[in-house]
């Protein structure tokens, strides 16, 4: 006979039942989806109208200053998106209607200049460059060694296409990718967010391109982590002086590691330590490199 | 006052969508549904959720909030008729070198349990997912799936023993539960 509900209980799985099965489910327990995932997420529910934020917004004061800061950054890579956010905002009694991304606006909702002020974006251009890691492309650095020495050929193959996908979206990201058709307007006109960061102003021709690529790269991060890989190379190669080289550096971390190759991972993440010594990434780069 | 304790009992989306979608978005890959589309789920499981929320009755959000979870993902992969590769697909590939990283280990490792995970019929699957995985209480699944107290007991009873056994026979045999097999 069975117990009553009122006495019904049932205790979680021990380690000791099943070790293997055990352990396999704190490890599942652990496929989070990162904060940059949550942040373009939260922007595609803005685009549909729903009252959501990107966690940069409300949960800062919850978080470690790296996770606020790749906050930010997810929202300034998926920069169309969070524009997304404004419009609705200022649309607010039109619930679940699509909005246009195409028109401007006259504020931005995320990261605010103060924000990108306190967790500190980007120092400059400059401090990315006087930390070495900037002048990768007309000087080897041994962070990337890893990166171009162990497979060339990926890169050579994966670039055009990841060149292609700076254009067209992989399909699995569309649902992400929606408003990107008007990305270039509308990170001109209404989500400078690291472009005040960074100090470079009102020079919005070349910054959209920079936030792009990291953006596509972001993306393919997620079903793609060769194309990643690509599009970080890219960026190295076309911003070797670009205001955003930690987070380029993360991305190529990151996609190195889905990649499984943790010899390149250990080089790069050690050579990123040596570069950024105050980097906000640091803890989620040796967590990487473990 | 009392609408302050309304709003407390009561969140927000914006508020359900910073503290649970992290743990939807882990339960839908519990539930089969591969990480690239996690994303899409997650966002329909949000638009359910705007819609819903006033309909609220109040009992347990976190048992709510799964239930429409649950269905997304059902739905899913019904219409989908997911194979298991496409499932494997969700985390990285199997690797092989000597100097894998603890990380990649627990890919492994998450991975081998998703496979494992397939061999379930649903129901117990969604039973399993929701009490070992996401570590609702019993009470909270049976909310959730809609069904009694007791059927979700023996669910969870007898999907943790299926499970169980899969992992030791992979341990006998060595297999590595069709990991290697992937791509």
């Amino acid at each position: 006979m069975k117990p009553d509900d009122g006495q019904l209980d049932l205790e979680r799985l021990k380690w000791v039942e099943a070790p293997e099965l055990h352990r396999a489910l704190g490890a599942l327990r652990q496929q989070l989806p990162d904060a940059t995932q949550l942040a373009a997420l939260a922007a595609t529910l803005s685009v549909s109208g729903l009252p959501v934020q990107p966690p940069s917004a409300a949960t800062t004061k919850q978080l470690s200053s790296a996770t606020r800061l790749k906050l930010l950054i997810g929202a300034g890579v998926v920069g169309p998106l969070t524009l997304a956010l404004v419009l609705w905002r200022a649309e607010a009694a039109r619930p679940l209607a699509p909005v246009s991304v195409a028109s401007s606006a006259s504020q931005r909702a995320l990261p605010s200049p103060s924000a990108d002020a306190q967790f500190g974006v980007r120092p400059t251009p400059q401090a990315a460059r006087k930390a070495g890691v900037g002048g990768l492309a007309s000087d080897p650095d041994p962070a990337i060694a890893p990166l171009a020495s162990s497979s060339p050929s990926e890169l050579e193959a994966d670039t055009p296409r990841a060149q292609h996908g700076s254009a067209q979206a992989p399909p699995s990201a569309a649902g992400t990718d929606a408003p990107k058709p008007s990305g270039a307007r509308v990170r001109a006109s209404g989500a400078p967010g690291a472009d005040s960061a960074s100090g470079l102003g009102p020079g919005v021709v070349a910054r959209p391109t920079e936030l792009a690529l990291l953006r596509d790269a972001r993306i393919a991060l997620r079903t793609n982590p060769s194309e990643a890989l690509a599009l970080a190379e890219q960026h190295r190669t076309s911003f070797a002086q670009g205001a955003m080289v930690q987070e380029r550096e993360l991305i190529a971390i990151s996609a190195l590691a889905r990649l499984g190759r943790h010899t390149a991972v250990l080089a790069r993440a050690a050579q990123f330590e040596r570069d950024f010594p105050g980097s906000p990434y640091r803890k989620q780069i040796s967590l990487l490199a473990q | 006052m009392e609408a302050a304790i309304q709003s407390a009992a009561v969140p927000s989306l914006a508020q359900i969508f910073e503290q649970y979608t992290p743990f939807l978005w882990r339960a839908l890959i519990g539930l089969g549904v591969p990480a690239a589309d996690a994303p899409d789920l997650c966002q329909e499981i949000m638009i359910t959720v705007h819609r819903r929320l006033a309909t609220f009755d109040g009992a347990s959000l976190r048992a709510w909030l799964y239930g429409i979870c649950v269905r997304v993902a059902s739905d899913y992969r019904r219409s989908a008729r997911v194979r298991r590769e496409v499932v494997t697909d969700s985390l990285p590939e199997a690797f092989d070198s000597a100097d894998l990283a603890e990380s990649l280990d627990r890919d492994r490792s998450a991975r081998r349990l998703l496979v494992a995970l397939e061999a379930l019929d649903e129901a117990k699957r969604v039973a399993f997912v929701l009490f070992e995985l996401e570590e609702l209480t019993l009470a909270e699944v049976s909310e959730a799936v809609g069904a009694p107290l007791q059927t979700v007991y023996s669910r969870i009873k007898t999907a943790r023993e299926q499970m169980r056994r899969a992992f030791a026979v992979d341990a006998e045999s060595g297999s590595k539960g069709g990991i290697s097999e992937a791509g």
